[in-house]
């Protein structure tokens, strides 16, 4: 050991090792010129995550209603009957269609206690878009809760896994600042890649109680594709959400109601919270989905902050009077 | 035959060793499949497991599991060091690298007779039993698994997930997310890595200690076993006895190769070595040019007049003893009774460090779910950091130096890194010593942590006037530990959140997720049992 070292201070000190002027001059420049090649690789990539997000557009469909209502035992024949009550899915995907599915998979817990999407509603939906020709269909939510757990644990990553479409946990670099139009409230927000950039986007959600926004519907589902310190959205959240709403434009709205929880939401844990309903809502019109939605909550869809805001920024009106209805018991 | 390829066999157990081990570190995590058992080898481990129980006057399931290792010694001699333990296959596989460089320099370690610089071990293992003897448990800090794995698991682990993670993005962001590429991360990411990279705090040092018993390796090999390992010593106490034996009295040589040869430096000059300093890596027997050293069981009892050279059958190396002693001298056997003593008083005597007032630094630390009273999980835990690995939202973070000498690297929550999963019980699962006992799902979600306090000059709701919630949507109890009450502030109708002390358990994930910053809205503080 001790010669190991001898010999290595020996070279460092011999006349042979020391570098004359002309070579220190010559090392200086080469690690110069090397600037330019640490530039040219790691500059794109930055430039990358400077992407720029235009709102979606939604695919102009006409349906056979506004609105399906359907109740039945099954939440996948339910579900599956909503849709064929709109005219089917091949309505809202196309052949080759990269589509997005997102339900609400933000907490740990059970489907019995309604706190997620049901997950063969979300798994009959999957089945559906692939029916239609959809090249791939990908479902994900920024989790509340631990996603491993979030996943394992409402039952969709294996719905999902079985019917052949492609869970994945959200990867934090493809949050991507959006800047939204002037005058909105949530001015820049990091939204998810894949959200913004699909060709048919099919919102999920859960219909729950929530203490601040009244219900968790639709519009609050759309939380989940955002990065971020999401806590913040909760300060002015109903045009936050109306905002979000506009920008996402869902091309479909499929409301679980199948189990609806009273109480204690959006994460509950006590079943006695938890009523069921065994009902789907489908339709186009986010808006109207709520609205009628709240109904089974015995809520004024009025009351509720968002819905009123979603009307006033034309994403679709909340009246459910004057909508044309489809209710099916299957 | 076997002989030829018996160092290949000890490479290959010690490699598989150290596979085991880092197999199971890695898979420490959600969701805990059954036929990992985080705790094996600590379980094994009669050092930690002794002065534990010792510190702690506790009984350990691991004192079975860990006499049985001494009982194994006892018949053999040290192999569990020369074959199975982690960091001196570690130190083995350095050494060797390090030969394999100096052949350039034709350059061979060179060995002197046995140095009595290996009794520090002894003085070491001496400080910890006394220490634990009072009550403090410091096996934590030199316990050789421990420093593996804790390493492994602060260090190392979370360095290599990082690094592929970090490629596999940087990848996606140039190739513009192909789906092919997609899909392998998402599987790689689920299978292999952990869903988000886990980080951990102020754990240079854990490093800087496996680096400097490394260092220490290139100047002697295994000088931490030789010298300082107070596990090795506990079973060099043990194979004092052991009548597997090596046997090199036919040799009359005195080439010196075995000396030389042997990376515990237990063979003096005149051929003889020392029992209890012998790891079994039978480097001496295979690469012995004259093949004349040979380990055989020798009797307990009985006549033993073959001494050296006077053989009645000089020819046959089978009937040479290497020296008549019988297996225990009169001294070591006072010596070993005087130990069992002195342990079985340590386990019944009173403590002296119960009771005693608490520092306020340790007060404010949350201890995970489960954890016992702060002053006995403080000697009970061993800072294996399986608690911290296993950790879903990567909350439990080793408590740092600065925060009390005693409590450092034990797990506290760091309540803006994470919180504690409602429905996750893991760190009790997998913590070797109970310090964490283990609780069902339902005991876990009663345990409480600590308390929720709302500080009102930061709340929104109560600081602003405005609406947030974030911490009541949170707050995983099911009725809801934190309530709302509507009430006039600054002239608008606004939900303003308490805590109901009865309901909260002190998660944090209210801390975690109010959108304040930097100072919190909710802060959560612990609270000392009445």
């Amino acid at each position: 050991m001790k010669h190991f070292f001898e010999k290595i201070t020996r070279y460092m000190t011999s006349r042979k090792s020391q570098s004359s002027r002309k070579e220190f001059l010559r090392g200086i420049a080469v690690s110069l010129s090397s600037i330019p090649l640490v530039k040219a690789l790691s500059v794109p990539a930055l430039a990358e995550s400077e992407k720029k997000l235009k709102p979606r557009q939604k695919r102009i469909t006409q349906t056979m209603c506004d609105l399906a209502v359907v109740k039945g035992n099954s939440p996948a024949a339910i579900t599956r009957k909503a849709i064929q009550a709109l005219g089917g899915m091949s309505r809202f995907v196309k052949k080759g269609d990269i589509v997005v599915i997102k339900p609400n998979i933000g907490w740990d817990r059970a489907p019995e206690y309604a706190a997620n999407t049901n997950p063969d509603v979300v798994a009959t939906l999957v089945r559906l878009c692939y029916d239609s020709g959809a090249k791939i269909v990908k479902v994900f939510d920024n989790t509340c809760n631990s996603s491993a757990m979030c996943y394992t644990n409402s039952g969709i990553a294996d719905a999902v896994k079985k019917s052949g479409g492609q869970i994945s946990y959200v990867n934090s670099s493809k949050f991507i600042p959006v800047r939204f139009p002037a005058g909105s409230a949530l001015e820049s927000w990091p939204l998810y890649l894949d959200a913004v950039e699909c060709d048919s986007f099919i919102n999920v959600p859960i219909a729950k109680h929530h203490s601040l926004a009244g219900l968790t519907l639709s519009m609050k589902n759309l939380m989940g594709i955002c990065g971020g310190s999401r806590g913040e959205i909760h300060v002015n959240l109903d045009k936050k959400l109306a905002d979000l709403t506009k920008f996402i434009n869902p091309d479909l709205t499929v409301i679980d109601a199948y189990r609806i929880l009273l109480h204690h939401g959006p994460l509950g844990g006590n079943l006695n919270d938890v009523k069921i309903t065994k009902t789907v809502i489908a339709g186009t019109n986010p808006v109207l989905a709520d609205a009628y939605t709240a109904t089974l909550f015995d809520i004024d869809p009025k009351k509720i902050g968002s819905i009123r805001m979603g009307e006033e920024y034309g994403l679709g009106s909340a009246n459910i009077s004057n909508a044309k209805i489809t209710k099916i018991s299957v | 035959m076997i002989a030829k390829h018996l160092l290949l066999i000890r490479r290959l157990v010690q490699t598989l060793s150290v596979f085991i081990l880092v197999f199971i570190i890695w898979n420490t995590r959600y969701p805990l499949s059954g036929f990992i058992n985080p705790e094996f080898y600590f379980l094994i481990d009669p050092f930690a497991m002794f002065i534990t129980a010792v510190a702690e006057r506790v009984f350990l399931p691991g004192l079975i599991y860990s006499a049985l290792l001494l009982v194994i010694t006892f018949a053999i001699g040290r192999a569990f060091c020369g074959w199975i333990c982690p960091l001196g296959a570690l130190l083995d596989f350095l050494s060797w690298s390090q030969q394999s460089v100096m052949k350039l320099f034709r350059k061979k370690t060179m060995e002197h007779d046995p140095l009595s610089l290996r009794h520090i071990k002894y003085a070491i293992l001496a400080g910890v039993f006394i220490f634990a003897l009072f009550g403090i448990q410091l096996a934590w800090f030199l316990d050789p698994i421990t420093i593996f794995v804790r390493t492994f698991s602060f260090n190392v682990h979370p360095f290599i997930t990082g690094v592929i993670d970090g490629g596999f993005m940087r990848l996606l962001k140039i190739t513009d997310y192909p789906i092919w590429l997609e899909s392998m991360y998402n599987t790689l990411r689920e299978g292999f890595l952990s869903l988000s990279t886990p980080k951990f705090f102020h754990t240079g040092i854990i490093l800087v200690v496996l680096a400097v018993i490394m260092m220490l390796s290139l100047v002697k090999r295994r000088f931490w076993c030789r010298y300082l390992c107070p596990l090795g010593a506990t079973l060099a106490l043990t194979a004092k006895g052991t009548f597997f034996q090596r046997d090199a009295g036919g040799c009359k040589k005195n080439c010196g190769v075995c000396m030389n040869l042997c990376r515990m430096n237990a063979i003096r000059s005149d051929n003889s070595y020392i029992r209890e300093e012998c790891i079994l890596c039978l480097d001496c027997v295979v690469l012995c040019p004259n093949d004349k050293t040979s380990f055989f069981f020798k009797k307990l009892w009985g006549s033993e007049q073959h001494t050296g050279g006077q053989s009645k059958h000089p020819g046959s190396e089978q009937n040479i003893w290497v020296r008549a002693n019988p297996v225990f001298s009169r001294a070591q056997f006072i010596l070993m009774l005087h130990g069992l003593i002195l342990t079985s008083l340590g386990a019944t005597a009173p403590r002296h460090t119960r009771n005693k007032p608490q520092r306020p630094g340790t007060e404010s630390n949350l201890r995970p779910p489960g954890a016992l009273p702060e002053e006995e999980f403080v000697q009970r835990c061993i800072r294996c950091g399986n608690c911290m690995k296993v950790c879903p939202t990567n909350v439990l973070q080793p408590s740092s130096i600065g925060k009390g000498l005693g409590g450092t690297w034990s797990p506290v929550l760091d309540t803006r890194r994470g919180y504690c999963e409602y429905q996750c019980n893991l760190c009790g699962k997998v913590c070797p010593t109970d310090a964490i006992r283990e609780l069902t799902i339902k005991h876990k979600q009663q345990f409480k942590i600590g308390l929720g306090v709302f500080n009102k000059k930061i709340c929104l709701p109560y600081a602003k006037g405005e609406n947030c919630i974030v911490c009541e949507e949170h707050c995983p109890v099911p009725d809801k530990a934190i309530k709302i009450r509507t009430s006039m502030v600054r002239g608008k109708l606004i939900k303003l959140p308490y805590v109901d002390t009865d309901l909260c358990i002190g998660c944090a994930i209210c801390e975690l997720k109010c959108p304040t910053a930097p100072d919190k809205g909710i802060v959560v503080i612990k609270v000392r049992d009445a």
